[in-house]
C-alpha cells in the first residue's frame, strides 16, 4: 500500500498528518467477525433515532477482508493462507510479546497442524485437431503433500516455458494434455473457513430479515439432510410424504415419529409463542419463564431432566432415537446429556424450520457465510459508518485506576496503526485482538478447537443429493469420538464438475487424526494408485485439492444464569467491551452469537429495541420539502376515498354470481354449465 | 429537529396504496362499460373478441364474457374461412394459458381451454399435459388441473401406467391429496380388468394406504381411498375377499392401539366388522360408543348406524 496522504482524498489541507479526518467517534469496532459485524449493523440505530451530528462508529479490521474466522475464500487465497501459517509456524518460538497492548499478529484465522494435498498431474493422451493452438504442456508434477510457500509461483513459470516448446510443433495429431490445474479456476471457489447451516426459522433469519440486509444476500436451501446410520447414508425424512414414503422405518416407527414431532410442536405453540421475534428460553430470565409457560411444560422438564429420556418415554426404535437426537436436534457435543429445554428447542426450530424455504430446514448464503457479516457492515456504512479495512489499533488508551476515588480504569481511545489518535466512547474488540499480558480476560473465554477437512473433488458423493448436509454419529466410521458433520456443495461456490466438500468436527487430536478416516470413506485420494477395477473405487469422488487442519476459537464463558454476558466487567476499562469471535455455536444456529451482539448494543444504547424493523429506504422521507408535499397528496386523497369505495361494491356485485356457481360446483366433476348469462 | 430521521407512516402508507387502487378500479370500470356497450349492440366480430379480452385480463371469473367469446367463435365458424377460424382458436389457447398462469383456480378458464382444445384440428396434448404437469408442480392439489388432466389423458391416449406411476409420485410427495387417490382409483380398475390382477393389485394397494394412514391417521383423504378399496375388492366375482378384510381388521386394530382416540382407525374398523358381518354385535357397539364420543358432530350419524342392529 501507498502512503496514506497520498491517496486519501479527503484530506484537503497537505500539511495536515492525520489518517482519518475525524478523531472522534462514538463506537470504535475493531474486528469484522460475526458478532463485531452484527453489533455494527445494529449501530444504525443511532443514526436513526437519535440526532447525533458529528458523532460516528468506525470499524476496523487488520485484515484487508471482512469477517475474521467467519470469512469465505478463494482457492488461492486459501491455499496461500494455509501455507503462509505453515511457514509462520516455525518462527512461533520468537514470538515475543509486544509492548502494546494490542496485538495483531493473531488476527488473521489462525490454522494449524496444516496439511494440504494436491493430486499429482497426470498426462493425458488427447487426440487434437492439427490446427489446434490449446495450451498443451508435458509437464509432469511432483507430489507436493506438504506445500512451502513461493513453490506454486515457480511452477506456473515452468508451466509456460513448456507451453512455448509445444506450440511450435501445432501439426502433431496426438499431445499430451495435462489435466487442467485447479488454481486456474480457483477464484470460482468460494471456501468457508467454518461453514454452518442457517435455520430458515431461526433468529439470524428474522434478524436478516427485520433489518433488511437480506436484499445483499441470496440464498439457496440445501436439497437434502443426511444422517449416517447402519453403515449407510440414510435420508432423513423432511415431510410427511417422505416418512410414508420411507422404507427403512416401519409402520409402528412411522406412526411414533409423527408423534413425537406433534408432541414438539405442540410443546413448543404453547411454551414459545413470540418464537418470530427472536425470543429464546436463554434471553428470558427465570421469572419471566414462569410467567409464560404452561403448567404442562413445567410438569414435563420436572419430569424429564434430560431431552433423551423424554425420547425414550416415546418407546422408539433404536434407529429412530437415532434419527431424532443427530439428525433431528443437531447439537454437536455431548448429545446424550443435553437438557430437555435445549432438546425441545433445537428440535422445535428444525421442525418449525422444515418447508419454510424447501425440503430441508436450513439456508446457506450463494456466496459463503463470509457474506453475512459484510452485509451487516454494508448496513452500518450505508447509514454513515466509516471502514477501514486492513487497519488496526497499535495501543489502547486508557486512564489509570484512581484508588482514593475508587475509579477503576476509563477508555479513552486508540492510536491506529497510522500513529493517530482516535477517541471514542465504547471500544468493542475480540480477545484475540488483546495482548495477553496487558489484560487478564483468558479465563472468561473458551476456546475449542475444531478439526477441518476441506475437499474438492470430481463428483458428488454417490446417492447423495449434491447439495447436502450429513451428520455422522461417534463412533461411526473409524472410531470417530465426536460428531462430524459434511456439508456438500455443488454448482453455486465451485466451478462445473467439482464438488466441494467441507468436514468439521470438535478436534480430539489434529485434523488429520480426527477425520482421514471419514474423508476416506467417502473419497479416495488417487483412482489410479488405488487397485485398479475395484468397484470401490470407480464409486468414490476422487479429491482434486485438499487441505487438513486446526482452527480454535473463542466463546464468552457462560455463566450458570444462562448465557448472560457481562463477565468482562471490571476485569476491563470502563467503556471497553470484548466479544466472541466464533462465527459456529454449540447449535447450529446463530443464537447465542445474537444474543450476544443484543446484550452489547443494548449495554451502549440502552432503550434501544434491537430487533426493530429498519425502514425501508423508499419510505424514508429526506428533507423537509418532502413532508409538505405527502401532507398535500394525503388530503386530496382522503377527499377522494369515500366516492371511490361505492365503485368497488358495485364491481363486486358483478362476480358475485361466479363465486355462487363456484361453490356449488363439484370438485371432481368439472363444470358443465355452459351459458349461464 | 434537525436531522431527525422522518419516516413515512403507515397511515401515509396505506393512503397511497388506496389511492392505487382507486386508480385500476377506474380503469377497470371504463374496460367492462366499453365491453358491455360492444355486446349490447349484438355484433359478433374481431373488435368484440378484443374487447372482451381486456376485460378477462382483469378479471377471468367475468363468466358472460367468456359465453361472449364462444358465441363469436360459433358464428365465425358459419362466417369465416376454416383455416382463419383456427388460426384464432390457437390464438385463444396461447390467451388462455396466459390467464391459467395468472388464475390456476378459475372454472370459466379451465372449461374455456377444454371447448377450445376440442374445436382445434391438432391439438398439441403432449403440450398441455406439460401445462398440467407444471401446474401440479405448482400446487399438487389443485383439482380444476386434475380434472383437465383426466381430459386430456382421454384425447391424447396417454398410457395409464405412466399416469399411474404419476399419482405415486404426487401421492409420495404429499399424500394428503383427494384428487390424486381419485385419479388413482380411476386407473386401476381400467388397467387391470381380469379379476385376479386386479385382486391381487388391490391387494397390493392396501399395503400401500397402510403407510400413509400409519403415518397420519388424521389424514381423511386415505382413509377415502382405504374405503374405496374395501367397496372395490368385494366386488370382484370369486375371489377370497374376506381374508383381506380380516386382515386389514388386524392391523387397524394395531394402529388403535398406538391411537385410541382416532376417529378414522375406528370407524374404519366399525365399518370393516359390519361388511364382515360380526356375529357379536357388541364389539359393534363398543366402537359406535366410542365415536359418539370423539366424534360428537357427528353423532346422529352414529345414531342411524347403530340401528342397522339394533
Amino acid at each position: 500500500m501507498e502512503d496514506d496522504s497520498d491517496y486519501n482524498p479527503r484530506i484537503q489541507d497537505p500539511t495536515r498528518l492525520n489518517w482519518l479526518d475525524k478523531d472522534n467517534y462514538d463506537v470504535i469496532v475493531l474486528g469484522t467477525g460475526f458478532v463485531e459485524s452484527l453489533i455494527a449493523g445494529y449501530f444504525v440505530y443511532l443514526y436513526l433515532s437519535l440526532s447525533r451530528a458529528g458523532k460516528n462508529v468506525l470499524h476496523l479490521d487488520k485484515n484487508d477482508y471482512y469477517g475474521g474466522y467467519a470469512s469465505s475464500f478463494t482457492l488461492n487465497q486459501l491455499d496461500k493462507l494455509l501455507t503462509k501459517a505453515n511457514e509462520e509456524k516455525k518462527e512461533e518460538e520468537d514470538l515475543v510479546a509486544t509492548v502494546h497492548n494490542i496485538n495483531n499478529d493473531t488476527v488473521a484465522p489462525q490454522f494449524k497442524n496444516i496439511k494440504v494435498y494436491k493430486k499429482e498431474k497426470k498426462q493425458v493422451v488427447v487426440v487434437t485437431p492439427p490446427t489446434t493452438t490449446t495450451t498443451t504442456t508435458t509437464t509432469t508434477q511432483d507430489n507436493d503433500i506438504e506445500k512451502k510457500e513461493g513453490e506454486e509461483d515457480v511452477k506456473q513459470q515452468e508451466e509456460t516455458k513448456q507451453e512455448v516448446v509445444v506450440e511450435e510443433k501445432p501439426k502433431q495429431e496426438e499431445q499430451l494434455e495435462e489435466e487442467e490445474d485447479i488454481f486456474k479456476k480457483g477464484r470460482q471457489y468460494i471456501i468457508d473457513i467454518t461453514p454452518s447451516l442457517i435455520y430458515s426459522r431461526g433468529p439470524l433469519v428474522s434478524l436478516l430479515i427485520s433489518s433488511m440486509t437480506s436484499k445483499y444476500l441470496d440464498f439457496k436451501c440445501p436439497e437434502q439432510n443426511y444422517l449416517f446410520l447402519k453403515d449407510a447414508i440414510q435420508k432423513i425424512p423432511s415431510t410427511k410424504g417422505s416418512i410414508f414414503k420411507d422404507s427403512i422405518f416401519s409402520l409402528k416407527d412411522k406412526r411414533s415419529i409423527m408423534k413425537f414431532i406433534d408432541s414438539i410442536k405442540s410443546i413448543r405453540e404453547e411454551n414459545e409463542p413470540k418464537q418470530e421475534e427472536g425470543e429464546s428460553q436463554q434471553q428470558q430470565d427465570d421469572e419471566s419463564k414462569e410467567k409464560k409457560t404452561g403448567g404442562e411444560y413445567e410438569e414435563l422438564k420436572r419430569k424429564y431432566g434430560k431431552f433423551i429420556e423424554y425420547i425414550d418415554s416415546f418407546a422408539l426404535s433404536q434407529h429412530v432415537k437415532l434419527f431424532i437426537l443427530y439428525g433431528l436436534s443437531l447439537i454437536h457435543q455431548d448429545i446424550e446429556n443435553i437438557t430437555f429445554e435445549q432438546g425441545i428447542q433445537s428440535v422445535g426450530l428444525y421442525i418449525s424450520s422444515l418447508l419454510v424455504y424447501g425440503p430441508t430446514p436450513f439456508l446457506v448464503p450463494f456466496y459463503g457465510y463470509g457474506e453475512i457479516p459484510q452485509a451487516f457492515c454494508r448496513l452500518c456504512a450505508v447509514f454513515g459508518g466509516t471502514y477501514v479495512l486492513d487497519r488496526s489499533a497499535k495501543d489502547i488508551l486508557f486512564t489509570e485506576p484512581n484508588d482514593s476515588n475508587n475509579q477503576t480504569s476509563k477508555y479513552r481511545g486508540i492510536t491506529c496503526t497510522e500513529g493517530q489518535t482516535i477517541t471514542s466512547t465504547h471500544f468493542i474488540t475480540t480477545p484475540r485482538y488483546l495482548n495477553p499480558s496487558s489484560f487478564s480476560i483468558s479465563n472468561q473465554f473458551i476456546t475449542k478447537t475444531y478439526s477441518r477437512a476441506i475437499c474438492i473433488v470430481d463428483k458428488i458423493i454417490e446417492g447423495t443429493e449434491s447439495y447436502s448436509f450429513l451428520t455422522i454419529p461417534p463412533g461411526s466410521i473409524g472410531g470417530n469420538k465426536q460428531t462430524i458433520n459434511m456439508n456438500q456443495m455443488d454448482k453455486l461456490c465451485v466451478p462445473m464438475e467439482k464438488t466441494l466438500i467441507h468436514f468439521t468436527t470438535l478436534a480430539t487430536g489434529t485434523a488429520e487424526e480426527d477425520l482421514k478416516s471419514v474423508v476416506e470413506h467417502f473419497l479416495q485420494y488417487d483412482s489410479t494408485a488405488t487397485t485398479t477395477d475395484s468397484k470401490d473405487s470407480k464409486k468414490k469422488p476422487t479429491i482434486l485439492w485438499s487441505a487438513y487442519f486446526n482452527i480454535d476459537l473463542d466463546y464468552v464463558k457462560e455463566s450458570d444464569s444462562g448465557s448472560t454476558f457481562d463477565n468482562t466487567t471490571g476485569l476491563l476499562p470502563e467503556g471497553m467491551i470484548i466479544c466472541s469471535d466464533a462465527p459456529i455455536s454449540s447449535t447450529i444456529d446463530y443464537q447465542s452469537q445474537i444474543s450476544q451482539a443484543k446484550f452489547i448494543f443494548e449495554k451502549i444504547c440502552p432503550g434501544q429495541t434491537f430487533l426493530e424493523r429498519v425502514p425501508d429506504a423508499e419510505d424514508i422521507i429526506w428533507g423537509g420539502e418532502d413532508t409538505t408535499t405527502s401532507t398535500t397528496t394525503t388530503t386530496t386523497t382522503a377527499n377522494e376515498t369515500e366516492p371511490t369505495t361505492t365503485a368497488t361494491t358495485t364491481n363486486e356485485n358483478e362476480t358475485t354470481p361466479t363465486a355462487a356457481t363456484t361453490t356449488t360446483t363439484n370438485n371432481e366433476n368439472p363444470t358443465t354449465e355452459e351459458h349461464q348469462s | 429537529m434537525h436531522g431527525v430521521l422522518k419516516v413515512k407512516t403507515t397511515e401515509e402508507k396505506a393512503r397511497e396504496l388506496k389511492v392505487k387502487e382507486l386508480l385500476k378500479i377506474k380503469e377497470y370500470k371504463e374496460v367492462v362499460s366499453k365491453f358491455q356497450e360492444h355486446k349490447s349492440v349484438g355484433v359478433l366480430d374481431q373488435i368484440g373478441l378484443d374487447i372482451s379480452k381486456t376485460v378477462l385480463e382483469w378479471n377471468p371469473e367475468y363468466y358472460t364474457v367468456w359465453n361472449y367469446r364462444r358465441d363469436i367463435f360459433n358464428h365465425f365458424d358459419n362466417t369465416l374461412e376454416k383455416e382463419k377460424v383456427q388460426e384464432l382458436l390457437t390464438k385463444e389457447m396461447k390467451f388462455i394459458e396466459e390467464c391459467i398462469q395468472r388464475f390456476t383456480k378459475s372454472y370459466w378458464v379451465w372449461f374455456h381451454r377444454k371447448w377450445v382444445s376440442v374445436r382445434l384440428e391438432k391439438c398439441d396434448w403432449a403440450r398441455e399435459l406439460k401445462l398440467c404437469y407444471k401446474l401440479l408442480d405448482l400446487d399438487l392439489r389443485n383439482f380444476h388441473c386434475w380434472s383437465y388432466r383426466r381430459f386430456v389423458e382421454e384425447r391424447s391416449g396417454m398410457p395409464m401406467e405412466k399416469e399411474f406411476g404419476y399419482t405415486t409420485e404426487k401421492i409420495e410427495q404429499n399424500f394428503s391429496n383427494y384428487s390424486a387417490w381419485h385419479q388413482r382409483s380411476s386407473l386401476i380398475p381400467q388397467m387391470y380388468p381380469q379379476p385376479e390382477q386386479l385382486f391381487e393389485k388391490l391387494k397390493e394397494e392396501f399395503e400401500w394406504v397402510r403407510n400413509a394412514v400409519f403415518t397420519e391417521p388424521k389424514d381423511q383423504s386415505c382413509w377415502i381411498y382405504h374405503k374405496w378399496l374395501v367397496g372395490t375388492i368385494k366386488k370382484i366375482p370369486n375371489c377370497n375377499y374376506k381374508d383381506v378384510l380380516l386382515s386389514e381388521v388386524d392391523e387397524i386394530n394395531g394402529l388403535i392401539e398406538i391411537e385410541p382416540d382416532c376417529k378414522w382407525p375406528i370407524y374404519t374398523l366399525l365399518t370393516l366388522k359390519m361388511e364382515l358381518g360380526v356375529q357379536d354385535k357388541s364389539e359393534l357397539q363398543e366402537l359406535v360408543d366410542k365415536l359418539k364420543t370423539i366424534d360428537r358432530e357427528r353423532i346422529n350419524y352414529y345414531l342411524s348406524l347403530e340401528k342397522q342392529w339394533q
